[in-house]
């Protein structure tokens, strides 16, 4: 069990999601940087699949009231731990009454917390994510409050023993990126690309974008040149996925996240690519972003190496020495 | 009819088919989709993760690392063309309604509007065994077809922030019931006690494509 000790109304219990019910109109949901939440899992010897906290409110606390084995990933946060500190993309084991503190991150806007065992909350649909929108799944359908009882599962396989990080190449090179002001996010070509006119087409990956402050789980709301079809076009409502770039009306994009509506009716330049999808749930409002059109193939290539970046890692946690 | 589809990527791990002439809507071709959700030979394809009907169109959602979109693509395309309409489910669900009659209502306007009457509006919009195209944009969402033209009505300029759960509207050509509170730019015909989605129940959706509404005025809000 774990005692939360700040208020946050967007730190959420999330999982991988909920895909098979986006059929019924439910949202995918789940993590927005999911390979983070993967690999923190992994770290403290869970499934992937297990739940964890995604938090974007910071500084966030808690207090253990069992000895556990945590780790944090995403975001570059700060961990206090009984005065210990440590950076973010570490694990670490806390005794019963320890109080962990997340600082506001130096980059990137989400951290996952996972336990040993993992978050253990009713599945609904499948799922232990939090769909805030519908209020429903996580805790209660809600952010968390001071004073929430988290329990934790039993783990499925023992932790590593020691203290210990990881740094996912892919991550050191997004900071970098973030230093550099701008950040590469890939898409591919969408349904209505062609019908966007010259100028749209140029400008899509020609000129940054920046995030507005209007972006949540469900979108992102773009700031930059306007892009326009070129005739008015009217669609029937089509089902989407997260990553969808829209463009309703007014010329200014809006990327459809984790908790997107699974319909829609507005055109669609392009798509950002699975592999890129964590660059988006990092960034922050003000923050500038360039899309660079790629094809399928460059899209599976990515998501290839995301996979062996992660495979390589894993079998490092292996040959560690776990406990018994 | 024939109709070629149209197929696009939607991201490197979904396709989307737009089977409609021109984009309009056409509820044979939808009774064609209908029979490929219902059916197993696109889901069994090694690959798909999930169909997601939509309005005249089906996204096919899949795993990149294990299926070639060109695959799927033919797939798709051999699957529409065999495909035989589906009929109506069978299952007609009433939805009573409390039509809002009362004076400065948003059915008020929607009969000025229409250059009807709120009794004329009323019965019109509960006269019609509408269809369910299909499910989607928020949990228990039905997109239903068949609204008499002479009550469509273009959708607030602005919508409003919190339409209550229940809502029963019209938005442009289409009228639907609000599932759950939300923002909404439709206009209010009235409410309606019946849950439309429930993710606790073993059936979390009232209603499912195919499946038709017919809306019944129950002692109307004076």
């Amino acid at each position: 069990m774990i005692e939360i000790l700040s208020n946050g109304a967007l730190n959420l219990v999330q999982d991988q999601g909920r895909p098979a019910f986006i059929s019924l109109g439910v949202s995918e949901s789940g993590a927005m940087d999911a390979p983070a939440l993967s690999m923190a899992n992994w770290m403290v010897g869970n499934e992937a699949s297990a739940a964890g906290i995604e938090i974007s409110i910071f500084p966030f606390r808690l207090r253990f009231l069992v000895d556990a084995h945590f780790a944090c990933t995403g975001a570059a946060t700060t961990l206090d731990c009984q005065q210990r500190r440590l950076p973010s993309w570490w694990a670490a084991r806390a005794a019963a009454g320890d109080v962990l503190t997340l600082a506001a991150p130096a980059q990137g806007s989400r951290a996952y917390l996972a336990f040993a065992g993992g978050v253990d909350v009713p599945l609904v649909l499948g799922s232990r994510s939090t769909d805030l929108k519908s209020r429903f799944g996580g805790f209660d359908g809600r952010g968390l409050r001071k004073g929430d009882r988290l329990a934790l599962g039993s783990a499925a396989q023992q932790p590593p023993e020691h203290r210990f990080g990881v740094a996912p190449t892919s991550r050191v090179a997004f900071a970098h990126e973030l230093q550099g002001g701008t950040v590469k996010v890939r898409v591919m070509a969408a349904a209505e690309y062609a019908q966007f006119n010259e100028a749209a087409r140029k400008a899509l990956t020609g000129t940054a974008y920046q995030l507005t402050p209007d972006c949540n789980r469900q979108g992102y709301r773009l700031e930059g040149a306007a892009l326009k079809t070129s005739k008015p076009l009217e669609l029937l409502s089509h089902g989407l996925v997260p990553g969808t770039v829209q463009v309703p009306p007014s010329g200014q994009p809006i990327v459809q996240m984790a908790e997107a509506n699974t319909c829609g009716g507005y055109p669609k330049i392009a798509n950002v690519i699975e592999a890129d999808l964590w660059r988006l749930a990092q960034l922050r409002p003000g923050q500038r972003l360039r899309f660079e059109l790629v094809d399928q193939d460059a899209a599976v290539a990515a998501l290839r190496e995301q996979e062996l970046e992660q495979n390589r890692i894993r079998q490092g946690l292996a040959l560690m020495p776990h406990y018994r | 009819m024939a109709v070629k589809p149209r197929i696009h990527a939607a991201g490197d791990g979904a396709l989307l088919m737009d089977v409609s002439p021109k984009g309009q809507f056409d509820l044979q071709l939808q009774k064609r989709l209908w029979s490929l959700v219902a059916e197993d030979r696109l889901r069994s394809v090694p690959g798909v993760k999930n169909l997601v009907l939509g309005v005249n169109n089906l996204l096919v959602m899949f795993r990149p690392l294990q299926l070639q979109p060109q695959d799927l693509s033919e797939q798709l395309l051999q699957a529409w063309a065999q495909s035989i309409a589906r009929e109506e489910s069978g299952h007609l669900v009433e939805v009573p309604v409390r039509y809002d009659v009362s004076a400065g209502s948003e059915l008020e306007g929607i009969a000025r509007n229409a250059s009807l009457s709120v009794q004329e509006v009323v019965r019109l919009h509960s006269s019609i065994d509408y269809h369910v195209a299909c499910i989607g944009s928020v949990p228990g969402f039905p997109y239903l077809v068949g609204l008499p033209p002479e009550l469509a009505m273009p959708r607030h300029t602005s919508p409003r922030a919190r339409v209550p759960k229940g809502t029963v509207a019209i938005g442009g050509a289409q009228t639907g019931i609000i599932p759950m509170d939300m923002p909404s730019g439709w206009h209010a015909l009235g409410s309606t006690d019946l849950e439309m989605f429930n993710p606790l129940r073993a059936q979390p959706c009232l209603l499912a494509a195919g499946d038709q509404v017919r809306f019944v005025a129950r002692g109307a809000a004076a």
